[in-house]
């Protein structure tokens, strides 16, 4: 299906916040739509020329936190929320675990240490 | 234990299946069998050179990953929140391993109906869709735009955002549109880049 990005984008509204995980050229287009005064968080750091636009810039740095872990867990456990797993792979086989878990589109990829290893 | 070590920044030629040295559990640790870890980008962005020169630089010979399940094989003698033999999920260091150790607050019970094997996806992309969600304070009355939605922490941003009372709207790429109709909205763009 062919699409137009950026008549699309320039379709949305403005939104009180943005959760960003792909930063890029991306943001720098949505920022137009995010309110003045909007919070804007981030995991890759922070967009360029984000702050200059009035918002609220927060760059998430992953922290523990075992009670909301166990509240997410319960929610997966609930299929509430669903993290799919692509493949598991034995940890010998940790260099093609990665070869496949850093392409584009692909669903976490699990090293297990006792899964036997299998031939290629 | 064997674990897989990363001898040098690099590629993945660099990641090696090897004995590495067993790991002990100080008074406030628990130490765990690790059942299954799971690869996040920041596995790979550390093993392409990312954090040099910052806290997360690499000292060589390294191990990789960040967060595990397993089961619980000791508890130092300050813990009590675990024991022996729980069932666990968590956010640590070095999880590419047969075992590992991490504070007693760096693990959560994993609940009885979810298997071992689903736990170890969660804890990177979990916490972080939530304290990505958390950032922005969603709440009722609120519109959130996810971007990157069907990926892990996008997934649980959306998930939180929306039990937080928030108008979600997901963001995802156009040939990933067809499968989510069901969304408020989708968008179109271009790929995610990482330093690869």
């Amino acid at each position: 299906m062919a699409l137009d990005d950026d008549a699309e984008i320039a379709a949305l509204p403005q939104f009180d916040a943005i959760c960003d995980t792909v930063n890029g050229e991306t943001i720098g287009k949505l920022l137009l739509h995010l309110k003045t005064g909007g919070a804007l968080g981030s995991t890759l750091g922070e967009p360029v020329g984000a702050k200059q636009r009035g918002v609220k810039v927060t760059a998430i740095r992953t922290r523990p936190d075992p009670a909301r872990l166990s509240q997410l867990a319960i929610a997966a456990a609930d299929g509430r929320l669903v993290v799919p797993v692509q493949r598991a792979f034995p940890l010998e086989q940790g260099a093609d675990a990665f070869r496949l878990a850093r392409q584009d589109g692909v669903a976490k990829v699990l090293l297990m240490p006792q899964l036997p290893s299998t031939d290629r | 234990m064997k674990a897989l070590i990363a001898t040098a920044y690099g590629d993945v030629q660099n990641l090696e299946f090897a004995e590495a040295a067993e790991p002990n559990a100080a008074a406030g640790d628990v130490k765990i069998q690790v059942h299954a870890a799971s690869i996040n980008p920041l596995d790979w962005k550390l093993l392409s050179g990312y954090g040099r020169g910052t806290s997360m630089e690499l000292h060589f010979p390294a191990i990789l990953g960040r967060d595990a399940s397993g089961e619980v094989l000791e508890v130092g003698a300050n813990v009590k929140s675990l024991r022996a033999g729980d069932r666990v999920l968590g956010f640590a260091l070095g999880t590419f391993a047969e075992r590992v150790v991490a504070v007693a607050s760096a693990w959560a019970k994993v609940p009885p109906k979810l298997d071992l094997a689903a736990a170890a996806a969660l804890p990177m992309v979990a916490l972080t869709g939530a304290q990505l969600a958390d950032s922005v304070e969603a709440k009722p009355g609120m519109s959130v735009l996810v971007t990157g939605a069907v990926g892990g922490v996008g997934r649980v941003a959306v998930f939180v955002a929306k039990t937080a009372g928030a108008t979600v709207w997901a963001g995802v790429r156009a040939e990933q549109r067809r499968q989510r109709a069901h969304w408020v909205l989708t968008t179109s763009w271009p790929s995610m880049t990482m330093p690869r």
